[in-house]
């Protein structure tokens, strides 16, 4: 399955404040990146799309 | 949890309306590959609803095909059988279960997810050198299990959803919980009823938990497939949340990011399109 991961790429699943309202979690946003791949983040894992789409998306970022 | 007994669960599976003759004996004939074209072509003609959806979907942008096309027979002149086959069967899948009552489940959702790791399957496969129809067909009912569930066993699926929503946690975990099965076991069963193929119902069953493989598989590349579409948020869905992505199959399947970028491209390039056709 997929691998262990450094602090940084952990910091969605420390974060235990209330989920954000979706307004706040536009589509291709880093939010909504982070909160799709939120179960692997909780897991304090790295899921090798999660970079890729993140690029991906910002690709398009006006 | 209150899982679905076996017994039970296959009597409400063997009510699920059956998929045109027409079709299942289609299947058959792929898979013994002595199928005849002028006997498909006649005998989908005479499903005339099927024979029209059929070739609404084969008239979309995504076949690229330069002239309109008007008959079966013609479909599968200019497609080819086994592409005309998947859009027949994509045809038939939609109308059987075009009017279902589930709270939780989203029609549209659920095929423009299905058609997404459909066409990307179909990318992958064609880098990867596997069978890029085999894997287009395969995305595209690689959840069956879950669309049975949401017409056979519709109160069962809402608890799933109950469940999710509660916990947050996956829909396959959240289906082993409630039901003491998942979609892709069910698809698994409804699959070989249907005679799909061995190749895509492994593909249907396994998805999610692909197994050890010395080379790429159709299951590795639907797994990879599944995930993307997921990880690009494909289906709108507000609690979408990505699978596990099997770190073996992934290797195996070995896209480079410039590979990723364009898969991802072109899966979203063609959505609209297709869903459009399969869906309307």
């Amino acid at each position: 399955m997929i691998t262990n991961t450094s602090a940084a790429d952990t910091r969605a699943a420390v974060d235990n404040s209330p989920p954000k309202p979706r307004a706040l979690r536009p589509p291709g946003s880093p939010e909504r990146i982070d909160w799709l791949f939120r179960d692997a983040l909780r897991s304090q894992q790295v899921h090798p799309l999660m970079d890729l789409v993140r690029r991906y998306r910002e690709k398009d970022a006006p | 949890m209150s899982a679905v007994g076996g017994t039970s669960r296959l009597e409400r599976l063997r009510e699920l309306p059956s998929l045109p003759q027409v079709i299942l004996d289609l299947q058959a004939a792929l898979a013994r590959e002595d199928v005849s074209l002028d006997a498909v072509a006649d005998a989908v003609s005479h499903d005339q609803a099927l024979a029209a959806k059929a070739l609404r979907i084969a008239n979309c942008s995504f076949y690229g095909v330069p002239t309109r096309v008007v008959s079966i027979r013609q479909a599968i002149g200019i497609l080819g059988l086994r592409s005309v086959s998947t859009l027949l069967v994509a045809a038939a899948v939609s109308d059987r279960f075009s009017g279902i009552a589930c709270a939780g489940f989203d029609l549209g959702r659920y095929w423009r997810h299905s058609v997404a790791v459909a066409l990307c399957a179909r990318e992958i496969a064609k880098l990867v050198r596997i069978d890029a129809d085999a894997a287009f067909t395969a995305g595209l009912l690689h959840d069956l299990g879950r669309l049975a569930l949401a017409s056979q066993l519709s109160k069962s699926l809402e608890r799933v959803y109950a469940h999710r929503g509660a916990r947050d946690c996956q829909m396959l975990d959240a289906e082993r919980a409630e039901l003491g099965t998942d979609h892709a076991d069910i698809g698994n069963e409804v699959g070989s009823r249907w005679h799909f193929g061995t190749e895509v119902v492994d593909a249907m069953r396994l998805h999610h938990e692909p197994p050890a493989s010395p080379a790429v598989t159709l299951i590795d590349v639907v797994h990879v497939a599944d995930n993307i579409a997921h990880a690009l948020d494909l289906a709108h869905d507000p609690a979408e949340i990505v699978p596990p992505l099997d770190s073996a199959a992934w290797n195996r399947v070995g896209l480079t990011p410039g590979q990723c970028f364009t898969v991802f491209e072109s899966t979203e390039t063609e959505l609209d399109g297709l869903c459009e056709a399969l869906t309307v």
